[in-house]
Formats: C-alpha cells, sequence, structure tokens
C-alpha cells in the first residue's frame, strides 16, 4: 500500500501539449503553433483557415471510416486529414 | 449593349471597360454575388494552359458599365498550390492576354469574419482599391452574432456592401457601388501581411474596433451532421441519396433521351422522303440531323445531373458526401470531392468530366477526368448485352443467378476498380500531388434558390452547346462520311435497301481503315467487319450494334444476334471459320471495357482540360490498355476453353 500517499496527492494541474490528430471527439484545445517542419506554404494556408495561436478548437468527430476528422475552429467547421493535424500542435487544458 | 466574345483567356469583356476582380473564400457566396450582378451573360474559361476556370461578365446600369471577373474561391493571396499560382499571376497582369484588374471586391462571410480578414488583409496589400462585399448577413443574427457593416466600414477604410446574395438583398446599392469604383481609395497604409504574428494583431484590433460579436455555432446544422455523418446513419443516407440520385437519372433521363431520339429519327425520316437525291437525304437525315440528335441527346442527363449536383452542393451535402468517402478516394490517391463526379460517370462520361469543375486542384480534377472512360458508361450497356447473349446461352445459371447478370455485374466492377486503379497510378507518375493535403469547409446547411441552381444548371449546358457540340457535329459528319464514301449509288441501284446499305458500308472508306488496321486487331480475332464496328462506335459505343448489324446484312440492324452467331470469316488463312469464338468474344467485351472509344468524351475532355494533349493521352493510352488486356483476356479464354 506504498502508492496510498502518491494516489492521494493533488494532480498538479499541467496543460498536455500534443498534436490535433491525438484529440479525440468532444475535446477542446487551444493552438499553440505550427510544427517547425510543416512545409512554408502549408503553415500560411492554415494560418488562412483559421488555425493561429491562441484560437481555440475542437475536434467534433470522425468520419465513419477513421479519417478525415471534422473540427470547429474558429467560426467554421472544417474538415482535415491527418497529415495536416499532425502539424497542428495543441494544449489540452489540465 | 456589351458585346461579347471568347478570346484565348475567355474573356467575355468590353475592352474599354475597367476590370473588376471578385475574392472570396469557398462558400462566401461569391457565385451568389456575381450571378445576381452579372445575370445569365457570363463566360466561364480555364485560365491559359491549366485547368483552372474564372467567369466573366458585365456589370450595367444602362449608362455605365464594368467588367466583372470571378475568381476562383481562395482563402489567401499567398499562392500555395501551381492552380493558385495562375490566379496571383492574373491579378498582377502577367498573364498574356489578360489584364490585370483594375480593383477588388472582396466577398467577406459576415459569420467568419475573424478568418475572411486575412484575406481582406492580403487584398488590402496589392495596392489595388477594394471594397467589401458582406453576405451571410442574415444569418449572423439569426446565430446570435453582431456585425455592423459601418463600422467595419470606418475601421477598415473602404467601402463595405451588406447583402443576402440569395435573395438578392442589398445587390442594387453594391451595384451602384461597383460602377462607382472610381471613389474607392487604396488603403494608405496597407496591413502587415508579412508577419502573421501582427497580421493576427491587426486582426484583433479591427475586431475590436468593429464590436464584432462571433454567431454561436450553426445548432441545427450540428444536429443534422450528427446523422449525417454518423458511421451507420450517415452511410445509410449517402446509399440512399446517390440511389436517389441514379434512379433519377436513369428513370427520368432515359425516357427524355428516347424521346430526343425518337424525334430525330422522325426528323430525318421526314428530311429522307423528301429529299430526291439519296446522298444529299442521306446527308441531311443522317448526318446533320442525326449529328444534331446525336449532340442534343446529352442535354437530359446534363440538365438533370447539373440539377441535382447544384441541389446537393447549395444545400451543403456535397462537402458531407466528400467527407464520407474520402478515406475510399484516397486509396486511389484522390480526395472525397471526386467520388460524385466518377459516380456521374456510370450515368454518361461526358456529364461526369464536366462536373469535376467543382474540384479545387486541377491535378485531381484531370485525373477523375481521365478516369472518366473507364466507368462503366450506359452506352456500353447495349454492346454488353449483344456479346454477353453471344457468349452465354440466356437460361445458363450459377446457383441463384443467371450468368449473363454475373457477367455484367463482374463487367460493371472491373470498370469501376479499374478507374480507382489508373487513378492511383495517374496520381503518382504524370499527376503527382503539387497541391496541399485535403481540406474542406463544411458549411451550415442552407436552403436553395431556384436563381442559384437554375445558373448553375444553365452554364453547363450553355457551354456544352456551344463548345463540345460543334465537335461532336463535326465528328459525326467525318464518321458519316467514312461509312457511305465513295458513292456506290450505280452499282447498289437495283439491290434492296438492306442489300444496298451493306454493300455501300463493305466498300466505304470505313471498310479501309478496318481492312487496313487488321493487322492490329488479328491477334484479339477481330475481322475487319468488327474493326467497322468499332470506327463506327466512335460516335457512340452502342453504334457498334447496329453497324455490326448492317455489316452482316441482319434484316433487323438492332437485334443482330442470330446473324453474329453464325458469321464466318470472308479471307485470309481463317476464311469459313466462325468469327464469334468465345475468346474474340471476350477479348470484344474486354476491349469495350477499356477502350477510349467515345469522341464527345475526347471533345469535352479536350473542353475542360483546355487543350488536346489529355484527350490525346487518353486515347492512345486506354487504346493500347484496352488491347493488351482484350489480348490477356483471349489468350486465358483459349487455354480453359
Amino acid at each position: 500500500m506504498t502508492t496510498t500517499a502518491l494516489e492521494g496527492l493533488p494532480q498538479t494541474a499541467v496543460p498536455r501539449t500534443t498534436t490535433l490528430s491525438s484529440l479525440r471527439r468532444g475535446d477542446d484545445a487551444r493552438i499553440v503553433g505550427i510544427d517547425v517542419g510543416c512545409p512554408a506554404a502549408v503553415m500560411q494556408r492554415l494560418g488562412e483557415l483559421g488555425f493561429c495561436a491562441n484560437t481555440s478548437v475542437e475536434c467534433l468527430r470522425r468520419a465513419p471510416f477513421g479519417s478525415p476528422t471534422v473540427y470547429r475552429v474558429g467560426d467554421a467547421d472544417l474538415c482535415l486529414r491527418r497529415a495536416l493535424t499532425d502539424y497542428i500542435q495543441v494544449e489540452l487544458p489540465a | 449593349m456589351s458585346h461579347h466574345h471568347d478570346g484565348g483567356g475567355g474573356s467575355a469583356l468590353n475592352t474599354t471597360d475597367a476590370v473588376l476582380a471578385l475574392v472570396g473564400a469557398p462558400n462566401a457566396g461569391k457565385s451568389s454575388v456575381f450571378n445576381r450582378l452579372t445575370g445569365l451573360r457570363v463566360r466561364t474559361a480555364n485560365y491559359p494552359g491549366v485547368t483552372v476556370t474564372h467567369s466573366a461578365g458585365t456589370v450595367g446600369d444602362g449608362t455605365r458599365s464594368v467588367g466583372l471577373v470571378d475568381l476562383p474561391g481562395t482563402y489567401g493571396l499567398t499562392p500555395v498550390s501551381p492552380d493558385e499560382h495562375v490566379v496571383l499571376d492574373h491579378l498582377a497582369g502577367r498573364l498574356p492576354g489578360m489584364r490585370a484588374p483594375d480593383a477588388l471586391l472582396v466577398v467577406v462571410d459576415a459569420t467568419t469574419l475573424r478568418r475572411s480578414l486575412s484575406l481582406v488583409a492580403q487584398a488590402m496589400a496589392t495596392g489595388l482599391p477594394c471594397a467589401i462585399v458582406l453576405t451571410m448577413t442574415d444569418e449572423i443574427d439569426v446565430r446570435g452574432g453582431r456585425l455592423d457593416a459601418y463600422a467595419l466600414s470606418a475601421a477598415l477604410g473602404v467601402p463595405v456592401y451588406p447583402v443576402v446574395g440569395h435573395r438578392g438583398r442589398g445587390i442594387p446599392a453594391l451595384r451602384e457601388g461597383l460602377l462607382d469604383w472610381t471613389s474607392w481609395e487604396a488603403a494608405v497604409l496597407p496591413p502587415p501581411v508579412d508577419d502573421r504574428a501582427e497580421l493576427d494583431g491587426w486582426i484583433a484590433s479591427v475586431l475590436d474596433r468593429v464590436g464584432f460579436h462571433a454567431p454561436g455555432p450553426p445548432v441545427t446544422s450540428r444536429s443534422i451532421d450528427g446523422v449525417l455523418l454518423h458511421p451507420v446513419w450517415g452511410l445509410l443516407t449517402f446509399a440512399a441519396v446517390m440511389i436517389a440520385f441514379f434512379q433519377a437519372i436513369f428513370t427520368l433521363a432515359a425516357p427524355l433521351q428516347g424521346y430526343v431520339e425518337s424525334f430525330f429519327g422522325w426528323l430525318g425520316g421526314l428530311a429522307a422522303a423528301h429529299i430526291p437525291v439519296p446522298l444529299l437525304a442521306d446527308l441531311v437525315s443522317t448526318g446533320l440531323i442525326g449529328g444534331v440528335g446525336g449532340v442534343l441527346v446529352f442535354l437530359p442527363q446534363i440538365v438533370l445531373l447539373f440539377t441535382l449536383l447544384s441541389l446537393l452542393e447549395s444545400v451543403g451535402y456535397l462537402a458531407r458526401a466528400a467527407v464520407l468517402m474520402d478515406r475510399i478516394m484516397a486509396i486511389s490517391g484522390l480526395d472525397g470531392r471526386a467520388f460524385v463526379s466518377m459516380l456521374s460517370s456510370i450515368a454518361c462520361a461526358v456529364p461526369g468530366i464536366m462536373s469535376t469543375r467543382t474540384m479545387p486542384s486541377s491535378r485531381d480534377r484531370l485525373a477523375t477526368m481521365l478516369d472518366a472512360p473507364l466507368m462503366p458508361c450506359s452506352a456500353r450497356l447495349p454492346v454488353y448485352l449483344l456479346l454477353t447473349g453471344l457468349l452465354v446461352p440466356t437460361d445458363a445459371r450459377w446457383g441463384p443467378f443467371g450468368v449473363q447478370g454475373l457477367a455484367l455485374f463482374a463487367l460493371y466492377i472491373t470498370g469501376g476498380l479499374a478507374a480507382m486503379v489508373v487513378a492511383s497510378v495517374l496520381r503518382a507518375t504524370v499527376l503527382r500531388s503539387g497541391g496541399l493535403p485535403f481540406y474542406l469547409e463544411l458549411p451550415p446547411f442552407r436552403m436553395p434558390t431556384l436563381r442559384t441552381v437554375g445558373q448553375s444548371v444553365w452554364a453547363p449546358v450553355r457551354m456544352f452547346l456551344r463548345k463540345v457540340g460543334t465537335i461532336i457535329l463535326v465528328a459525326n459528319l467525318v464518321l458519316w462520311a467514312l461509312l457511305t464514301f465513295p458513292d456506290r449509288s450505280a452499282e447498289t441501284d437495283s439491290m434492296s435497301d438492306a442489300a444496298a446499305a451493306t454493300y455501300t458500308l463493305d466498300h466505304s472508306y470505313a471498310a479501309g481503315i478496318g481492312r487496313a488496321v487488321e493487322p492490329v486487331f488479328d491477334p484479339l480475332g477481330f475481322d475487319w467487319r468488327i474493326n467497322i464496328g468499332l470506327v463506327s462506335a466512335m460516335a457512340a459505343r452502342e453504334v457498334f450494334v447496329s453497324t455490326l448489324g448492317q455489316v452482316a446484312a441482319a434484316e433487323d440492324p438492332e437485334n443482330p444476334q442470330d446473324v453474329l452467331r453464325t458469321m464466318t470469316f470472308t479471307d485470309g488463312d481463317r476464311a469459313g471459320e466462325l468469327v464469334f469464338t468465345a475468346p474474340t468474344i471476350v477479348a470484344l467485351l474486354v476491349y469495350f471495357l477499356f477502350a477510349m472509344q467515345c469522341v464527345s468524351t475526347l471533345a469535352v475532355m479536350r473542353r475542360e482540360s483546355n487543350s488536346w494533349r489529355w484527350p490525346a493521352f487518353s486515347f492512345v493510352s486506354l487504346t493500347a490498355l484496352a488491347w493488351v488486356a482484350a489480348w490477356t483476356a483471349r489468350t486465358i479464354t483459349q487455354l480453359v476453353t
């Protein structure tokens, strides 16, 4: 029963940084930025689509065959393939 | 009155008028605004050398007029794909024969203002005078948002015209504003577009000054999406929509096509009966009237297909269908948007190819166009029925299924699969991706208006009649001449009509071609008479049936089965042997499965891809593929029988 003490401790509220691809349905997150490995043109278009830092994003639903995924970003619903969402870094609230 | 002409760049504008360009994101209501402003006199054309279209029209009030060019929808003015480069070149006046616009009209969806301001900033940064059309102003109120057009105008320093595009509200004021475009001012201090962080700051400050309240999410659309994109209900609905789509095309268009055919048949008969010179009578009845009928017969399908597509598109369902099918289409290297075009090609490749103009990427569009001839179109059906009838007895069964039906099913499935394989080969080779990974906005569901639907049907119909119809007509006339000349009236004078028809055909230029290509098709078992059928099938695949009937001197050329069963080689070392043996029939079926045998498809491909290169490529490669596949199928059949 040595772990009881640890489990009893309050969890430190640290937001978790991940990519948009790992969001599950219903998850809300805040966009942190775009991966540096992202080609400049793609980065440009993601910005124009509303994937800007500090914007909130919600994972709405995945298409029946597992791809693509529909997200609410800014004021619009957009669907993206994993190839794009892998570039988008988000922060999940603790 | 405005004067229209079709130049290489597809200009439909007065040379003296100023030209304004309409820019805006997809789904922002751009085409609705464009159609309201310009009416029906619109030209849609490709940019030189690429498969990206733009439309041009004229806006006037009787005394003044300006040209308006509708650019492809875009989220930004920094080109991220080869397609967008062309648009940018147009804006900068770098395209030969196309002048740069004098001012920009940015269409902004009020419900997505935050995102749209990126585009506004980029438009203002071009240094051209700008104005904004604010659309969806009714929707933002309904969804509890707020946007003051005057405040936006003041904050940006450019005129802002709020409209409800589909209802026409605000359009008169917008038209006045356009004609008075010289009073628009270029931005004194262009927005900072080079640095994303600075741009975000600029956007935030504009939103702040305007007092913008973002609308809530579209609640109704969300719950509809819950059903339409559901793993079970979504796919069921999709299947139901697609079945209804097809039922409509087959059950409504097919009888209409029948009427068109019988009307032109009647008219041709009338002409033939009243023109005393036989050759002239044949030219008028078969060549001209038959040729015009051969063009107009496509209209019911085109009108119906575009009506349904436009309804599905303006409601917002097409975007959902693309989401549902994207994973499957990804196998072939295409995306979900290609699905509906490929499906349309099952009815006929001509409207299928025309429907690719909704696809944003020119490479995807070309790949889809090049696939279309492989889809099992309805003109193949009479040929398949004739040949499977020759191959398999009507009562042959395999378990509970008729073998003829199974053979047909196999032909359809193989055609569809071949299209997918060819698409993936094309996307991996000549059409390797130069664009962005797939992304698509799901607009809220909206009620379509009669006007929008009407205009999106009218444009392709007009294009088809003017641009494709002429090519089809000329091609049909050439084919008629090949099947009719040289003139044999002296020899056939004393023959019966059927015998005369056979004699003329047997000694025609087409027969010459049939004999000339005999060495090519001999390994497939085709004799020169089958080759005549292949030549005539270029007019439309189903013509193969009646030509074979004619060449075999069948009493009823539309049902030549019995005569063909006993047809033998006329000369060569196989003289006297049966022509239609099982290996030859299989080879012929497989040949029809793959071969690019339709001048109408080639014509529409030429028109939509803006070059003869792609139809030529399609013709050569698919014919070669068909030959190899037919030879393989024949060899295998010979081994097993």
